[in-house]
């Protein structure tokens, strides 16, 4: 059973603050596909992520890839974007002997220090959780061609 | 041989019609914002709404458009590079604001909306 990292049900809600990306000059939007992209990457740099994504997103992701259409870096991340505020939900895969809760707290971090720098978005929770252990030799070794 | 009109843009001469303050915004604005270092490049989105009509010429990824108060409102939908985008969205409207005043058009600027649809590594390359 996959660990859940405490969960609040803190969500975005509308703006009471001043927010760097509302201006008398205008507003900046970032649509969720870009802060899904940003907290994706933010969790790959971490040490001690195998992948992002459950089995079947990844093996769907994989394919999706190979034509093209799919993006790697949000794989296995679910945002919900407000004016000002982000909650981020990731699905990883760790390295097998990884401490799980220290793992999962850096995730959290640079999560929320990513986002938080590049969109300017308060982040309102990280929940993490983790899907699979990930044991050195489980990597797809390619079948040898019967023909060279 | 025609002069150059200042107040004419490239589609405006394609077309033999001068461009509208509004359009000129648009075009200002884009030009401004693309040269921007953090901006790859701007997105008329999936279905292609997001343009100006400038004549026969589409300004892809900019929409403008009056406000009450007689100015125009201007909407950029653009892709980034992965840099603080708060940041890069101040300089982009600042850069607007001084071109527009420097073209004569500043007071018909009113605010600059950016929706940052996605992010890139390159010109090429989607992140």
């Amino acid at each position: 059973m996959p660990e859940e990292t405490p969960a609040s049900s803190h969500r975005p809600a509308k703006p009471v603050e001043a927010s760097p990306l509302q201006t008398e000059h205008g507003s900046t939007t970032i649509v969720d596909a870009v802060v899904s992209k940003v907290a994706g990457i933010a969790a790959h740099e971490v040490a001690g992520v195998y992948a992002l994504g459950g089995g079947a997103t990844r093996a769907f992701g994989a394919m999706t890839q190979r034509v093209g259409i799919g993006d790697e870096r949000s794989q296995g991340v679910t945002v919900e974007v407000g004016e000002r505020e982000a909650a981020v939900d990731l699905t990883v895969v760790i390295e097998y002997g990884e401490s799980i809760p220290q793992v999962t707290n850096r995730i959290r971090e640079n999560v929320i220090r990513r986002i938080e720098g590049i969109c300017g978005l308060t982040v309102t929770e990280v929940n993490v959780s983790v899907n699979d252990l990930h044991f050195p030799g489980d990597e797809d070794v390619p079948e040898p061609t019967r023909v060279q | 041989m025609v002069e150059a009109d200042p107040t004419r843009t490239a589609g405006a001469r394609l077309s033999g019609r001068a461009s509208s303050e509004r359009v000129r915004l648009s075009r200002l604005a884009l030009a401004q914002a693309l040269a921007v270092e953090g901006v790859i490049r701007a997105d008329s989105g999936p279905l292609g709404t997001q343009v100006t009509l400038d004549g026969r010429e589409r300004l892809a990824g900019v929409t403008a458009a009056a406000l009450p108060e007689g100015r125009y409102g201007v909407t950029l939908h653009l892709v980034a590079q992965l840099v603080p985008l708060h940041e890069l969205g101040g300089r982009i409207r600042a850069r607007i604001k001084r071109a527009a005043s420097l073209a004569g058009i500043g007071d018909a600027l009113g605010p600059v909306d950016l929706v940052f649809e996605d992010i890139a590594d390159s010109p090429e390359g989607v992140v």
